[in-house]
C-alpha cells in the first residue's frame, strides 16, 4: 500500500519535470548500447555486426520508450487530450448523431438537475438558521389517544427546560397561528400572529432587519412584523419602530422587522402538520411573558393547565451531545414529570426530531418520488445514447481493428471509447444545466406555493456538481456498453471480411438494452398510471358538503367588542346585512373551514367514565355560527341542530359528527348524553343534541376525524370564517359580499375571500404537481422508450438487408419478413415489460403513500400499461420493417 | 523462439534485477542485462530494452536508487544500487518465491503421500 503511495507521487513528480527525464533515459539508452557494441566488438564482430547484434538484443527502442514514458507520467495524459480531440473531430463529421446523443442526455441531466435544484431547496439544504444541524424539535405522545405528535404544555416545556442538560438553549412556541386584528392607519387589519418564548430568535440566531427582535421579559404587546406584512401595510417604512398602534388594552408596539427570507415557523412545524397544502403565512412574532412571573395572568391558566397541549418545542442539542443522547435525556426526565404529574402525563411519551426532518417531513416522499421518477428517464436516456454508440461502433469495428492490428491494446481502445461517450456526456450536462436554469423556476412557479422552503430554491453550486458527476457516470455507463463489445474485436475476421454487420455477442446486447428500455418505461408509466388514478379517486370524493356556489371568508370581530355580548351583537347584525344581499341563499360560519390548511382540537371524555386528564382522546374542535351546517349542505343524521334557544345561559350542548359518535359510543345512543371537554374549548361540559354527517376536513385523502361543534352564540368567538351559499356562481357574487360585510359597524377587512371549490382545488395542488411531473416524465420515457425501438429497428432491417434479399430471392413473402421483424421487436418488448412490471411491483411501497383509492399493485393499471407499451413496440418496430417490402432483391445482392 | 530458450515471468524480472544488484554491488542496465543472462546460462533470453520499465517501477518504489557515473571502460553510464528497503524486499521475495515454487513443484511432481 506504502510502496503504491510512493510510486503514484513518483509519478506525479516524474510527469511534472517529464522533458529532462526524457532526455536522460535518452542517454542511458545510448551509453547501453555503447558499451554493448564495444563489448561485441572486443568479442570479435565487425562494428556493423556489432550494431546490429545491440541494436537486436535491445529490441523495440520505441516501444521501450513508450513504456517508460507511460510509466514516468501519470496515467496517459496525452493520450487522454489526443482522444479528446479526435473524439471531438469524429463528432463533429457526424453532427446528427452527436447533437442525437447530446439532446438525449441534455434532457435526461437537464430534468435531474432541476428537480435536484427542488429537492436541494426544500429537502436537503440546511434550514437558515444558525448551526441548524444542532436544532431538534420536541413533541410528545400517547401510544393509544394520540398516535400524531402533540405539542405540550407550556408548564411541562418550561419544566423540561429546567432539567434537561443535554440541550443547550430550550424555546417554546404556540402551534397555533393566532389570528389578531392590527389597527393600521385607523384600518383595522386582519393578521396572524406566532406567540413563543422570548429566547427564540436568539436560539434561531437571526437577527432582525430593523430594529430589535424578541427577548425573554418583553411583555406580550412587544411585536415584531414579518418583512411581507411590513411591505403591505407600512409600504417599507421604517419609522415605524417604536411605533404603538391601536388602541386601549390592544395597542401594540411594533418593535422590529425580520429580513425578507426569514421564515419560522415552517407550515410543517405547527400543530397537526397535515400536508404542505395547508398555508400558513406569518405576520407578526409575539413573546409569551414568562408564566412563572407574577404579571403573566394571560398565561397563568395555562400554566396551571398541564394538560393544554399547545407549545412545540423548539432546543439546540449541546455541543457534545448527539441526538440519542438528548433522546434519552429528554426521555428520562419526562418520566419525571409523568411521575409527578399522572393525572395529565402519565402514558405520554417523547419524541425528539431534528429540526430539519420535522421541517421537510410533508414533503419528503414527494421530492424521493420526484427523484426516482427522472432517474428512471435519465436511464431510459442513457440506454439510448448507449444503443447509438453501439450502433456506430459497429460501423466502426474496422476502424477499431485496425488499430488494434497497429499495437493498440485492450485498454487504450477503451479508453478511447470511454473518452467519446465522456465528451458527449459533458456536453450533454453543460446543456442540461442551462435546460435547469429555464426549468426550475417553471417548477417552482407549478408547486403547490404552500411547499415549505420554495423560496429558498435556486441553482446554486451544488446543483452543478449534482449535474457533473451524474454527467460522468452517464458517460462510463453509456460507454463501457458498447466499450467492451467493441474492444474485444476479432482482428483478423473484422479486417479480412470487411463485415458489415453486428456480431453476435453484439446482437444480444442491443437486445438486451431494448428490454432494458421498454422495462424502465413500464415501471414509470405504471406510476404515472397509479397517480392519475388516485387523482380521479380523489376528484370523485364526497367531501361531506356541497362545495358548489359557497364563497368563504374570513372576517376578524373588532377589537373593541371586548365582551360576548357585543362580539354576538356584532356577528348578529353582520349576518343579517349578508343574509339581504341579494343571490344570498343562506350565511353561517365556523372556527376552522374544511380544506382550509388549520385545525384545532380539545381533548373529549363521556360523562360517567371519564379517563385521567392524560389520556382523554382528541377530537376536532369547531364553534358554528348561525346556519352552517345548512349552508354547507352537512347532513343532520340525527337529533337536532342549534337553534337560537342555545343562547349563553341556556344549559350547554354541542353537535358531534358520525365518527365522533361511533368512536366514544359505540351502539349507544349519544343523543342526551354528557360529555367533557378539555381546557382549550371554552364549553368544558355539554349534552350532546345531535349528530351530523362527517366531512373531509384536514385533505380529501384523509378519513374524516371525530369532530365537536359548540354554538356560538354560548362561545363567541374572535375570528370566525363566514361562509356564504349563494344561488349562482359564488365568485361572481365575492364583491357584494365583501362590501355588504364592510356596511356592518366599521367592521374589519374580510380577508381570504375564496370559493369553496376554489379551496378544494387548492388542497388538490399537491397531488396534482405529483401527478402532472410524474406523467411528463412517463411520457418522455414512452418517447425516448419508442425512439430506442425504433433505431434498434432501423438497424436490424438495415444490417440483414442481405438476407432479406436473399430470402426474397427465394421467394419469401415480404409480409412474413415484416411480421419477423415486428416480432424480433414485441419479443423484447415482452421480455422487458414482464421485467418492468415485476420491478414496478417490487417498488411500489415507494409509491404508495401517495396513492388514494388503488392498490400500488392494481392489476388494472398494469395491464393498461403493458397494452399501451405493446402498442408503442408494435408501431416502433413496424415503421421500420415496413422497409423490408421495399428492399429489392437483386441490388441488394450485387452491391456486395 | 528457440526451443531451449525460456521466457521471462511477469514478476521474476524484478526479483533477478535485485538479486543481481545484491551480488554486484552498484550495476548499470546493460551490465545488469549482461549478469542475468549469463546467470541463467544462456537459457533465458530477453529483451535488454525490457529491463528498463522494470528499474524504473522498482526506482519509483524506493527499492533502487540511481545516479550517473563512469563504467570500467570509462564510459558515462547510469548505476543502480539496492537500498534498505530493496535489501527486506528481496527476503520476502525470495520466501514468496520459495513457497511458490514449492507448491507448483509439489503439483507437477504430484501428491507423494
Amino acid at each position: 500500500m506504502r510502496r503504491a503511495v510512493q510510486r503514484a507521487l513518483r509519478r506525479a513528480i516524474g510527469f511534472l519535470g517529464s522533458d529532462s527525464a526524457e532526455r536522460d533515459f535518452a542517454a542511458e539508452l545510448d551509453s547501453h548500447l555503447e558499451m554493448h557494441v564495444a563489448d561485441n566488438i572486443r568479442a570479435g564482430m565487425t562494428p556493423d555486426q556489432a550494431r546490429r547484434d545491440a541494436a537486436m538484443k535491445m529490441g523495440s527502442v520505441a516501444a521501450v520508450a513508450e513504456s517508460q514514458r507511460e510509466q514516468r507520467g501519470l496515467p496517459r495524459l496525452e493520450s487522454v487530450v489526443q482522444d479528446v480531440r479526435y473524439a471531438l473531430r469524429g463528432l463533429g463529421r457526424r453532427p446528427g448523431f452527436a447533437a442525437a446523443c447530446i439532446a438525449t442526455l441534455a434532457l435526461g441531466i437537464g430534468i435531474n438537475s432541476a428537480i435536484f435544484s427542488v429537492v436541494n431547496g426544500v429537502l436537503l439544504a440546511p434550514l437558515p438558521y444558525a448551526r441548524p444541524d444542532r436544532l431538534i424539535s420536541i413533541w410528545t405522545r400517547h401510544p393509544e389517544v394520540h398516535t400524531d405528535l402533540s405539542p405540550m404544555s407550556v408548564a411541562n416545556a418550561l419544566d423540561l427546560r429546567r432539567m434537561v442538560t443535554a440541550v443547550g438553549q430550550l424555546e417554546a412556541l404556540q402551534a397555533n397561528l393566532i389570528p389578531a386584528t392590527l389597527v393600521v392607519n385607523g384600518e383595522a387589519v386582519p393578521a396572524q400572529g406566532v406567540l413563543m418564548t422570548g429566547g427564540m430568535f436568539s436560539l434561531l440566531g437571526r437577527e432582525p432587519l430593523l430594529g430589535r427582535s424578541l427577548r425573554d421579559g418583553d411583555r406580550l404587546d412587544r411585536i415584531v412584523l414579518s418583512h411581507a406584512f411590513w411591505r403591505r401595510q407600512f409600504s417599507g417604512d421604517t419609522s415605524i419602530i417604536g411605533r404603538t398602534v391601536g388602541e386601549g388594552a390592544r395597542a401594540v408596539t411594533i418593535v422590529g422587522v425580520m429580513p425578507k427570507e426569514f421564515v419560522f415557523p415552517y407550515p410543517s412545524m405547527l400543530r397537526a402538520p397535515v400536508s404542505f397544502t395547508s398555508s400558513a403565512e406569518v405576520d407578526f412574532w409575539a413573546a409569551l411573558p414568562d408564566p412563572s412571573l407574577p404579571a403573566a395572568a394571560a398565561t397563568a391558566r395555562q400554566d396551571v393547565d398541564r394538560a393544554a397541549r399547545l407549545y412545540a418545542i423548539v432546543a439546540r442539542l449541546e455541543d457534545d451531545r448527539n441526538l440519542e443522547e438528548a433522546r434519552a435525556d429528554v426521555a428520562v426526565r419526562w418520566q419525571q414529570l409523568a411521575q409527578a404529574y399522572p393525572d395529565v402525563n402519565a402514558g405520554w411519551e417523547t419524541v425528539v426530531v431534528p429540526l430539519h426532518d420535522q421541517a421537510a417531513a410533508p414533503v419528503r416522499s414527494t421530492m424521493l418520488l420526484l427523484m426516482s421518477g427522472v432517474g428512471v428517464v435519465l436511464l431510459i436516456a442513457c440506454v439510448n445514447v448507449a444503443n447509438l454508440l453501439l450502433a456506430r461502433s459497429v460501423a466502426r469495428q474496422r476502424e477499431l481493428a485496425l488499430r488494434a492490428a497497429l499495437g493498440a491494446g485492450r485498454a487504450r481502445l477503451l479508453q478511447q471509447t470511454l473518452i467519446e461517450s465522456l465528451v458527449l456526456s459533458g456536453a450533454g450536462a453543460a446543456a442540461g444545466l442551462l435546460f435547469a436554469r429555464w426549468a426550475t423556476p417553471l417548477l417552482v412557479s407549478l408547486a403547490p406555493p404552500a411547499t415549505p422552503r420554495l423560496s429558498e430554491i435556486g441553482t446554486d453550486w451544488s446543483v452543478v456538481i449534482f449535474a457533473a458527476t451524474i454527467s460522468v457516470l452517464c458517460g462510463l455507463v453509456v460507454g463501457l456498453v458498447p466499450g467492451l463489445g467493441a474492444s474485444r474485436v476479432a482482428l483478423r475476421t473484422t479486417i479480412d471480411a470487411g463485415v458489415r454487420t453486428a456480431s453476435d455477442n453484439r446482437r444480444r446486447l442491443r437486445g438486451v438494452l431494448v428490454a432494458v428500455e421498454v422495462g424502465l418505461a413500464v415501471v414509470l408509466t405504471v406510476g404515472a398510471g397509479l397517480l392519475v388514478r388516485s387523482f380521479v379517486n380523489v376528484l370523485a370524493v364526497d367531501p361531506g358538503f356541497a362545495s358548489e356556489n359557497l364563497l368563504t371568508l374570513g372576517l376578524n370581530v373588532p377589537a373593541r367588542h371586548d365582551s360576548g355580548e357585543k362580539r354576538i351583537e356584532f356577528l348578529r347584525q353582520l349576518f343579517a346585512r349578508l343574509e339581504s344581499v341579494p343571490g344570498v341563499v343562506s350565511v353561517g360560519g365556523v372556527t376552522r373551514l374544511p380544506l382550509g390548511g388549520a385545525n384545532s382540537t380539545t381533548q373529549v371524555a363521556v360523562e360517567g367514565r371519564v379517563p385521567p386528564e392524560g389520556q382523554w382522546p382528541e377530537a376536532d374542535f369547531r364553534r358554528a355560527l348561525r346556519h352552517y351546517f345548512e349552508t354547507m349542505g352537512i347532513p343532520l343524521s340525527r337529533g337536532r341542530l342549534f337553534d337560537q334557544r342555545d343562547r349563553a345561559g341556556a344549559p350547554a350542548v354541542v353537535v358531534v359528527n358520525e365518527t365522533f359518535a361511533r368512536r366514544m359510543f359505540g351502539d349507544e345512543d349519544p343523543i342526551g348524553r354528557q360529555i367533557r371537554l378539555g381546557a382549550s374549548s371554552p364549553v368544558r361540559q355539554a349534552e350532546i343534541i345531535g349528530i351530523v354527517g362527517d366531512l373531509r376536513h384536514r385533505r380529501l385523502d384523509t378519513p374524516p376525524a371525530a369532530e365537536v361543534y359548540v354554538h356560538y352564540l354560548q362561545a363567541p368567538p374572535v375570528a370566525p370564517l363566514v361562509v356564504v351559499r349563494t344561488s349562482s356562481d359564488a365568485a361572481r357574487l365575492a364583491p357584494a359580499i365583501r362590501a355588504a360585510a364592510r356596511d356592518v359597524d366599521a367592521a374589519p377587512m374580510p380577508y381570504n375571500v375564496r370559493t369553496m371549490a376554489d379551496l378544494r382545488a387548492t388542497s388538490m395542488l399537491d397531488r396534482r404537481f405529483l401527478m402532472g411531473l410524474v406523467m411528463a416524465f412517463g411520457v418522455l420515457a414512452l418517447v425516448l422508450a419508442a425512439v430506442g425501438v425504433y433505431g434498434v429497428m432501423s438497424l436490424v432491417v438495415a444490417e440483414r438487408r442481405r438476407e432479406i434479399g436473399i430470402r426474397l430471392a427465394l421467394g419469401a413473402a415480404p409480409r412474413g419478413l415484416v411480421a419477423l421483424v415486428v416480432g424480433q421487436a414485441l419479443t423484447l418488448a415482452i421480455v422487458g415489460g414482464l421485467c418492468g412490471g415485476i420491478v414496478a411491483m417490487a417498488i411500489s411501497p415507494l409509491i404508495a403513500s401517495q396513492l388514494y383509492g388503488v392498490s400500488a399493485t392494481d392489476p388494472i393499471t398494469l395491464a393498461g400499461v403493458m397494452t399501451l407499451l405493446g402498442v408503442v413496440a408494435l408501431v416502433a418496430s413496424w415503421l421500420p420493417a415496413r422497409r423490408v417490402m421495399r428492399v429489392d432483391a437483386v441490388t441488394t445482392l450485387r452491391s456486395d | 523462439m528457440a526451443p531451449k530458450e525460456h521466457t521471462v515471468w511477469q514478476g521474476t524480472l524484478s526479483l533477478m534485477i535485485l538479486r543481481t544488484l545484491v551480488t554486484m554491488g552498484e550495476q548499470h542496465g546493460y551490465g545488469i542485462a549482461r549478469r542475468i543472462e549469463q546467470t541463467s546460462d544462456g537459457r533465458l533470453s530477453i529483451n535488454y530494452g525490457t529491463i528498463y520499465p522494470a528499474l524504473l517501477k522498482l526506482e519509483q518504489e524506493g527499492l533502487i536508487t540511481s545516479a550517473w557515473g563512469v563504467s570500467d571502460n570509462n564510459r558515462k553510464a547510469k548505476f543502480y544500487k539496492l537500498t534498505k528497503a530493496g535489501r527486506r524486499q528481496i527476503d520476502r521475495d525470495t520466501r514468496q518465491w520459495e513457497a511458490t515454487s514449492a507448491i507448483m513443484t509439489r503439483f507437477l511432481v504430484g501428491n507423494e503421500e
